[in-house]
């Protein structure tokens, strides 16, 4: 046990040494970080609950990844669950304006437990493909605004796992959903450090309110002034969740 | 020299947080989810009271089955809430339908479930619940769902349900 455990710190160890070796080579990334790339703790909220994790980006030339963790703490008893992500895009654009054709994944999954001994795992996978738009804007020494937008196909397949009380005969099924998501936000960073907003909605939602929002607090890989000067960028990390969840999720 | 670099960034400072605070007031709804607390939703229990109008406890089910309706009841929970979080337009989220039958004898056979999705709209009350390959369209009326159903094996029959 104890060897695992030290095993996965090392893994962990060896992860950040490798991004934040990356991002050093002069990197930018798009949708979520700000130029350079970042690591940032993301708390999420959706009507089934909040959701904390960390988020990091990075980039390489005109590529760029990005990607998520976030752990579900249900509002409702006996649900829990977690999302994941990662995205690959392509930086294209120069100053400024940065534009950012992707394709990524989102995972996610949700216990259900009933109360009576049984309970129902929904595991729920979206293919994403979009364009992402990123702007940034130094509006006073070191202090940047980044706001962001993308909009991408999603392709998601849903599948349930019944864990009934009692033993019977399951029709388990799956289930597949074709949307467009949206997402939009905006940034603020401050030399190395920057907070932000996005939140996520779905073609099908319907109202003013979307149906996740994000708050992230970060730390910039390449966020220097002079190297921010020279930049452009940049727009929010990761996907729904429930689906987020789907998703969002 | 130092006096109007201080008045400069105490400018600015003033500044950004009011636009911070008109931009929260100008956009609150379009960074905030609808939380937990839900109106009107159909999250709980529901239970199967009768079939074709007849009470649903030992319902013969419609040719070719042969066997008795015992008891029956779909779990639902919301997962997303679309629009108005006092009144909302529609609502998405998990349906699981657990019902038991007996042959018949008499003789209880195991429990039969279903696992789906279901999307209830608020506005015009009726709710469509998608399960293993089925998709049942129904209404809802204060604590009361009728499920018109067809079934491969069971034949059409009409289902209502109560809030437990």
């Amino acid at each position: 046990m104890t060897c695992l455990r030290s095993s996965r710190v090392l893994q962990a160890a060896t992860l950040l040494v490798f991004l934040t070796t990356a991002a050093n080579a002069g990197a930018q990334t798009c949708r979520g970080t700000p130029r350079g790339g970042g690591l940032a703790f993301v708390r999420g909220q959706s009507f089934v609950g909040s959701t904390n994790g960390v988020a990091a980006a990075v980039a390489g030339g005109r590529f760029a990844i990005d990607g998520d963790y976030r752990s579900l703490t249900a509002d409702a008893e006996g649900v829990s669950g977690f999302d994941a992500s990662v995205r690959f895009s392509l930086l294209l654009g120069g100053n400024n304006l940065l534009v950012c054709p992707s394709l990524g994944f989102v995972y996610n999954s949700e216990d259900w437990e009933f109360g009576d001994g049984g309970s129902l795992t929904t595991r729920t996978g979206s293919a994403r493909a979009g364009l992402g738009l990123g702007y940034q804007r130094e509006v006073y020494k070191g202090l940047s605004l980044i706001p962001f937008i993308s909009a991408d196909y999603d392709f998601t397949a849903i599948v349930f796992t019944l864990d009934p009380a009692e033993e019977g005969d399951e029709e388990l099924s799956g289930d597949t959903l074709s949307r467009v998501n949206v997402q939009y936000g905006i940034l603020a960073q401050y030399k190395f450090f920057y907070a932000g907003i996005s939140a996520d909605r779905y073609s099908d939602t319907k109202g003013d309110r979307p149906l996740l929002a994000r708050w992230m607090v970060g730390i910039t890989f390449g966020g220097s002034r002079s190297s921010q000067r020279r930049a452009s960028v940049a727009a929010p990390i990761e996907g729904p969740g429930t689906v987020r969840s789907p998703g969002g999720r | 020299m130092a006096r109007p670099g201080m008045i400069k960034s105490a400018s600015f400072i003033g500044l950004f947080v009011t636009l911070l605070f008109a931009v929260n007031a100008a956009c609150f709804d379009a960074f905030a989810p609808c939380s937990s607390g839900l109106a009107g939703g159909l999250d709980g229990s529901w239970d199967a009271t009768t079939i074709d109008g007849q009470p649903a406890l030992n319902f013969p089910l419609p040719f070719p089955s042969s066997d008795l309706f015992r008891s029956g009841f779909i779990r639902i929970r919301t997962q997303q809430v679309h629009g108005d979080c006092d009144d909302p337009d529609r609502t998405t989220g998990t349906a699981v339908a657990t019902y038991n039958l007996a042959d018949a004898g008499g003789t209880a056979k195991p429990p039969k479930y279903f696992s789906g999705r279901f999307d209830y709209d608020h506005n015009n009350n009726t709710v469509k619940i998608t399960a293993a390959g089925y998709q049942l369209d129904g209404t809802v009326s204060g604590n009361s769902m009728t499920l018109p159903a067809s079934h491969a094996l069971f034949g059409t029959y009409t289902l209502v349900l109560q809030r437990n």
